[in-house]
């Protein structure tokens, strides 16, 4: 076998290449996952048609109907804002992929920061849909981006702390580390507080995704698409699908990642040790992704105000104390 | 995961249920999506299977043209008037030699418009002949809704859809015995108008009863032409719009009366769904279409009550613009008298034919529709007749058509009242005329 | 090699952080300003990549970009943000100019002198971990950082006594 030489950068290149085709890939087939895991949460079938078997074509299907709509811009938008504000809401999202650990070494970099920054880069789209927002010269826009914006800042801090009790437990910010730090019973260990941190942790981004239940930003029955509403084809698919299917392929990956043990076997036991860690990290992948998708089609969507309060009332605090209570985990077991 | 304390223990007051604990409720609500999950699913894939409708499914109204004797019930009761009837009468030789000869109602068009029906089922039951049915199919729809109106053809059909009859229950009343009784008693509550005024004129036309008590005070004046209603008149003339129930309002009288015509079946061959007469039926002439929808309901009854009419009898097609400058109805006045006038406006036939063939294809009219039309046109010219909104042929009347009575003192050119008299519908008379007539 | 490259990057993103600055101070629309200004501080935060900063620059992402940019935009928006062309200048430039290019001078002076000599060398720079990011801040410096936290918390109380809308803190409410 010749050895092939590649250097640093053009391993870089492969990599972000890959990562620009799985990402609208994931986000295909996380819609195609949405309709039917949601469709038959509710008792339905879902698509049929599109492709034959059970309309697997049905996200490929709407891309290209996408691709071919007409790009809108409106009249009294701001247009160099407007145009720039998918780039702004999608490239972060892009951005998280590169420090996600698929296996022991199948991961883009192994920043020495790399809790941090995926939370660093996560907060940029915020910029993005308020951009979106504004520059659509539409009440219904500004009002979503606002809420947009508030429930982003507010979801963040929950996350942000659950990331910060695992990352005292492992004592690194590096993803690597955390992987290699969690031990069976994932997400339980330490007893209570690795489980409420999830919980947190999950609920922190389903709100973060602006989903449902916490999707008051997009709440179709009085703002229509909040801040995407003036957007079409290309420009909407960015912005909004794909963006909002990015964000949930990337959070349940940081979800594996943080709190089910990433890229190890389900239980520590030696043979199971044999199959790839890829395998391991898809199995508890797709666990996370319907988990994401169930919770969609079970609740009802909250309310502006409670959802506010829930975050700074409930979930800050809660987080809070597991900070806490980690820190003397940290300290004296 | 509850936020609001004050929520949570007013949820608790609620139901002891609830009580279950934090968060529980949450879970319960995804085990119950888990659940579905795993059930199997009861969706029916439409275009591939389809649904066994239950048999009284009302999907459309296919027609079985052999048992319409264009009586227009259904036309009539059709809350919508979106049932379009044309006829003509056939002279059918005598049975035995000396006997008189038959005459028998051929049916020329039966359309719906299913743009506008709601599917009430009102025509179905009141046909007294089971022409009508009701039929599960419901794939019928059009990429125009002119298109929905759907001609005899197209619900004859759907006869092929009917189901049959549901059995009898157990020890329900055969046919023809009571159930007949019933049935006679339906066509003389709803179809006949009542010939002496009773109360059942309100119980069979509820949406009348309001008028009822004024036909009464009406009927107390022996049957009249307009002219000789001086005061009316004279509001007419000052407002068109105020004029518009009083034909109608004369027809209730002379349904109230017991007129021969009013008592069975007082329609001709008006085809109804007033309302929509302007373009349902063959346009009038182009002079004539001034303000045509807001007339329309009177059109077919023929503006012999037009002072103008009767103050001018020598009035001919060829002086419409008097009548419009007076009123708008008048207009049409000229073109709507039936073809014992000598009929000025009356054009080869075969040139009818194809201008409205024409005219309604520039109008967008269906080519099932526009050719109907046309038609329609065609048979008028040969017989002479105007093209009127409504056909009114005095040479063929359907059957117990109301026809002018003898005693009814006809100021010379006003041959309308030979007219039929249009289904006046719901069209209550405004206050003032309650004021001049009371 | 690699310092080459570095001096490159280095200097493109220099010159459009520059220019981002110069537009958030001229630009009439105050949003638009605030956007150059998430270019500036991105700039930044690049820089501190190149000089292998990782934990600064995602800290200058997280809280600059992603908290304080937000906040303002949030605010604009919220209350005097037109959206289209209309401009929003309050013809004050002379004499912000003369403030900013003071401060300007007065920091680049500072700066200047700090390191007067000091050759900034790309290949000497040594990352700056995490790790030892904090145990610096929490011996070396930590009286600055409980200092600054003391002072974040009393603006935490500041903000709320303002928004508050109680009867006896009414008349602070009217300073
Ligand atoms: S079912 Fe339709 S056509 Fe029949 S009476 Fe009702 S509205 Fe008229
Ligand atoms: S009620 Fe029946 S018989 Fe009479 S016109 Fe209608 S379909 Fe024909």
């Amino acid at each position: 076998m010749p050895e092939i030489a590649l250097t640093a950068w053009q391993i870089l290149l492969v990599k972000v290449l890959v990562i620009l085709t799985i990402v609208p890939v994931g986000a295909l087939a996380g819609g195609y996952a949405e309709h039917k895991v949601m469709a038959h949460l509710q008792h339905r079938l879902g698509p049929m048609y599109p492709g034959g078997f059970h309309g697997w074509a049905t996200t490929l299907a709407d891309g290209l109907k996408f691709l071919y709509k007409e790009d809108i811009v409106p009249d009294a938008a701001d247009r160099k804002v407007f145009s720039l504000a998918p780039a702004a809401i999608f490239v972060p999202v892009l951005m998280i992929y590169l420090v996600i650990p698929i296996d022991r070494n199948l991961i883009v970099e192994d920043l020495d920061v790399g809790i941090f920054y995926l939370l660093a880069v996560g907060s940029i789209s915020t910029i993005g849909v308020l951009m979106a927002g504004w520059s659509s010269a539409n009440k219904y826009a500004l009002i979503g981006a606002l809420r947009s914006a508030a429930q982003l800042i507010a979801y963040e801090l929950p996350i942000v702390l659950s990331a910060a009790v695992v990352a005292m437990y492992a004592g690194s910010l590096s993803v690597i580390d955390i992987v290699e730090k969690q031990n069976f019973p994932f997400a339980i260990w330490p007893p209570g507080i690795g489980l409420i941190a999830f919980l947190v942790f999950t609920t922190g981004a389903v709100a973060e995704m602006t989903r449902v239940p916490f999707d008051m930003p997009v709440a179709e029955s009085e703002i229509i698409t909040g801040p995407f509403t003036e957007y079409t084809g290309m420009r909407y698919i960015f912005s909004h699908m794909f963006a909002e299917m990015g964000h949930m392929v990337a959070f349940a990956g940081i979800g594996v990642t943080l709190f089910l043990g990433g890229y190890k076997p389900i239980i520590p036991w030696s043979p199971l040790e044999v199959v790839p860690g890829v395998i391991w990290f898809g199995l508890k992948f797709a666990l996370m992704i319907f988990l994401f998708l169930w919770i969609r089609p079970t609740f009802p969507r909250v309310r502006e105000d409670q959802l506010q309060k829930f975050a700074w009332k409930f979930l800050i605090p809660v987080s809070l104390v597991l900070v806490l209570a980690m820190g003397a985990w940290v300290l004296y077991v | 995961m509850a936020v609001d304390e004050r929520k949570l223990s007013d949820a608790r007051k609620l139901s002891d249920a609830r009580k279950s604990g934090f968060g529980l409720g949450l879970l319960k609500g995804m085990a119950v999506t888990l659940k579905h999950l795993f059930k199997h699913n009861t969706v029916i894939q439409y275009p591939d299977e389809k649904q066994d409708l239950p048999p009284r499914t009302r999907g459309v109204i296919a027609l079985k043209e052999e048992n319409c004797t264009v009586c227009m019930l259904c036309a009539r009761e059709c809350p919508d008037w979106c049932i379009y009837i044309d006829s003509h009468k056939e002279t059918l030789p005598p049975k035995r030699a000396g006997g008189r000869p038959r005459k028998r109602n051929v049916l020329d068009r039966f359309a719906i418009d299913y743009s506008l029906c709601m599917y009430c089922g009102i025509c179905v039951e009141v046909c007294p002949y089971d022409a009508l049915f009701w039929s599960r199919e419901f794939e019928y729809s059009e990429y125009d809704i002119r298109q929905l109106t759907h001609e005899k053809e197209r619900l004859a059909d759907w006869m092929t859809t009917v189901l049959p009859p549901p059995e009898l229950e157990q020890g329900a009343d055969l046919p023809g015995q009571p159930a007949a009784a019933a049935a006679s008693a339906t066509v003389e509550a709803t179809g006949a108008r009542p010939a002496n005024l009773t109360s059942s004129a309100v119980e069979a036309r509820p949406e009348q009863a309001a008028t009822a008590p004024r036909e009464g005070s009406f009927t107390t004046e022996p049957a009249r032409p307009a002219s000789s209603l001086p005061p009316q008149e004279q509001k007419r003339e000052t407002s068109p719009e105020d004029a518009q129930p009083a034909p109608g309002l004369d027809t209730e009288v002379k349904a109230a009366q017991g007129l021969p015509g009013a008592t069975t079946q007082p329609e001709p061959e008006v085809t109804l769904g007033a309302g929509r007469a302007a373009e349902s039926v063959t346009q009038p002439a182009d002079t004539a279409q001034v303000g045509s929808d807001a007339t329309s309901a009177p059109e077919g009854q023929p503006p012999q009550k037009t002072p103008s009419v009767a103050a001018e009898p020598a009035v001919t097609a060829a002086e419409p613009v008097s009548q419009a400058g007076l009123r708008n109805l008048g207009g049409q006045a000229p073109v709507a008298r039936p073809s014992t006038e000598p009929a000025g406006v009356a054009e080869d036939p075969e040139a009818a034919y194809r201008r409205v063939l024409q005219e309604q294809a520039s109008r967008g009219s269906s080519p099932q529709v526009a050719e109907a039309r046309a038609k329609v046109a065609r048979v008028k010219a040969e017989r002479g007749m105007a093209r009127t909104a409504t056909p009114a042929p005095a040479t063929a009347p359907v059957q117990s058509a109301p026809q002018a009575t003898p005693t009814e003192p006809e100021p010379s050119g006003a041959p309308e009242a030979q007219g039929p008299a249009p289904e006046p519908g719901p069209v209550a008379p405004t206050a003032d005329e309650d004021r001049t007539d009371g | 090699m690699a310092e080459i490259w570095q001096e490159v990057v280095f200097w493109v993103f220099a010159v459009a952080m520059s220019l981002a600055a110069l537009r958030v101070v001229t630009s009439s629309n105050v949003v638009h300003a605030a956007l150059y200004l998430v270019g500036t501080l991105m700039g930044a935060a690049a820089l501190y990549v190149l000089l292998f900063a990782e934990f600064v620059a995602w800290v200058q992402v997280l809280v600059y970009v992603g908290a304080i940019v937000v906040l303002m935009l949030f605010g604009l928006m919220l209350t005097r943000a037109p959206i289209g062309k209309a401009h929003f200048d309050n013809n004050q430039r002379l004499l912000a100019a003369v403030v900013a290019g003071a401060l300007f001078g007065v920091t680049s002076y500072i700066m200047v002198r700090a390191f007067d000599g000091t050759d900034v060398n790309f290949a000497r720079t040594v990352g700056t971990k995490a790790g030892g990011l904090g145990e610096v801040i929490f011996s070396a410096y930590i009286l600055p950082f409980e200092v600054v936290s003391m002072l974040l918390l009393a603006a935490l109380v500041g903000a709320i006594v303002v928004a508050r809308k109680d009867e006896e803190v009414e008349g602070h409410n009217a300073d």
